[in-house]
């Protein structure tokens, strides 16, 4: 279990706050902070790295004492055992992808670390320098450095935020291959919905350094219990009229649903917002695929 | 969507209890619905939203016989909108107002006007249901 209490005084842009947070976490598993920008998201994974010192409290992690105040105990970061990646990759632009991977070791094992960019996708790439890498890329590698280090826990401090909407679902998808692949245990910073819910096994809201939510996506953010079979969490594209109804594209991912809407759904609802697609498990209807090789006269593919 | 406050009155499931029959009361209107799973903010007195959606929701005038649709309820068109395929039907009724999305042809067909009665039918499968909350913007009550 990792069970975090701490406590700190903070300047926030309308005055001083306390950051307070009470939170445990189940090892393997991947929790998201949830909150506004000031609410002390970055400031609780700093204090988790050891970058910061909480005025007092207690981090344990799978029975490790971090730090606690009353003990006088507080571990460099260099002996927490953290895997961080930030917004902006922070890599070391006079090192090739493969040097900024051994540099993060702290055993030199070349060979870990060409299996790590097999892993990633980034074999080929080993060789470049960190400037002539897309924004996709450089995180990519800046993901890779934080699991080469096998860490306790993983702090994911809005990685993709600067990442376009494709890129972003790519690396989505990257992490939680990871995450799941190295058994890690995930804090993930963010205020994309549509992330949280792909990702997370639980979130918990930060408002003013205090924790006012805590649960699964669905619970934090319907809070509203429908009884639908069908559903799922995306965003309105667009929406055009149609005669005199509605059309709206909604996306997850990479799906595109179009769906009908009324009059009195459009004066509540635009482009962007984002929205909760339920259906009955009435209505679909299911059709089997035709199975490609059943062409007549073809013979099935060898299994 | 179409929104109606109301509250679960009786709750009948079947053998294997999955399934279930549940009979509501929107400011004395009867309806009933069908669901899988009840889950347990869902009982009998729960306040509810019943959600349904306006393409679903269909209006005959002086209907005789019987029919297999469960729910029917009177209701008093206010406008209508039509579109040159369909055309959107503003409704008023005891549980609130309501819409029907029916083909312009069914609005020349049963001479629909405004003013006039007529009958709202929604079948039991097509009806779902959510927590009421504070924050939803489902229901607007005029």
């Amino acid at each position: 279990m990792i069970r975090i209490t701490v406590e700190k005084r903070l300047s926030g842009a309308n005055g001083p706050f306390t950051l307070s947070v009470d939170l445990q976490m189940r090892p393997h598993s991947l929790l998201t902070l949830y909150g506004k920008s000031g609410s002390g998201k970055t400031t609780l994974l700093r204090m988790l790295a050891g970058l910061m010192k909480p005025d007092s409290g207690r981090i344990e992690v799978n029975g490790e004492v971090w730090f606690d105040s009353s003990k006088g105990v507080c571990l460099p970061p260099q002996k927490r055992k953290v895997g961080m990646v930030f917004q902006d990759y922070a890599l070391f632009p006079t090192m090739s992808v493969q040097e900024n991977l051994l540099f993060a070791q702290e055993k030199k094992d070349p060979r870990k670390v060409d299996e790590m960019l097999e892993l990633t996708g980034l074999l080929a790439l080993r060789k470049r320098y960190p400037g002539t890498l897309s924004g996709g890329q450089q995180q990519r590698v800046a993901l890779a450095r934080a699991i080469l280090r096998s860490p306790k826990l993983l702090l994911l401090d809005e990685p993709l935020s600067a990442l376009d909407q494709k890129t972003r679902g790519v690396l989505q998808d990257e992490i939680l291959k990871v995450h799941q692949r190295f058994s890690l245990s995930t804090m993930l910073v963010s205020h994309d919905k549509q992330e949280v819910f792909k990702l997370s096994d639980s979130v918990a809201v930060i408002r003013h350094g205090r924790i006012t939510k805590r649960g699964s996506p669905h619970d934090v953010f319907l809070d509203r219990i429908t009884s639908n079979k069908f559903s799922f969490v995306s965003t309105i594209l667009s929406i055009r009229r149609v005669d005199c109804i509605y059309l709206a594209v909604i996306g997850t991912g990479n799906e595109l649903v179009e769906v009908v809407l009324s009059e009195r759904d459009v004066a509540n609802l635009k482009p962007g917002d984002e929205v909760l697609v339920a259906s009955k498990a009435f209505n679909p209807i299911v059709v089997k695929l035709k199975e490609t090789w059943q062409e007549p006269g073809e013979e099935p593919p060898p299994v | 969507m179409n929104c109606f406050p109301a509250r679960i009155t009786s709750i009948e499931t079947d053998a294997s209890g999955s399934l279930f029959l549940l009979e509501l009361d929107a400011s004395g209107i009867q309806l009933s619905m069908l669901l899988f799973d009840l889950k347990p903010a869902f009982a009998e007195g729960s306040p509810v939203n019943v959600l349904f959606k306006e393409t679903g929701t269909a209006i005959a005038t002086d209907l005789s016989g019987e029919i297999s649709i469960s729910n029917r309820f009177p209701a008093t068109i206010t406008a209508i909108r039509s579109g040159s395929i369909l055309a959107d039907i503003s409704l008023d009724s005891a549980a609130g107002p309501c819409t029907a999305i029916v083909t312009v042809r069914a609005v020349q067909r049963l001479r629909l006007i405004a003013g006039e009665s007529v009958s709202v039918l929604l079948q039991a499968s097509q009806i779902s249901l959510e927590t009421p909350c504070n924050i939803t913007e489902n229901c607007i009550r005029e």
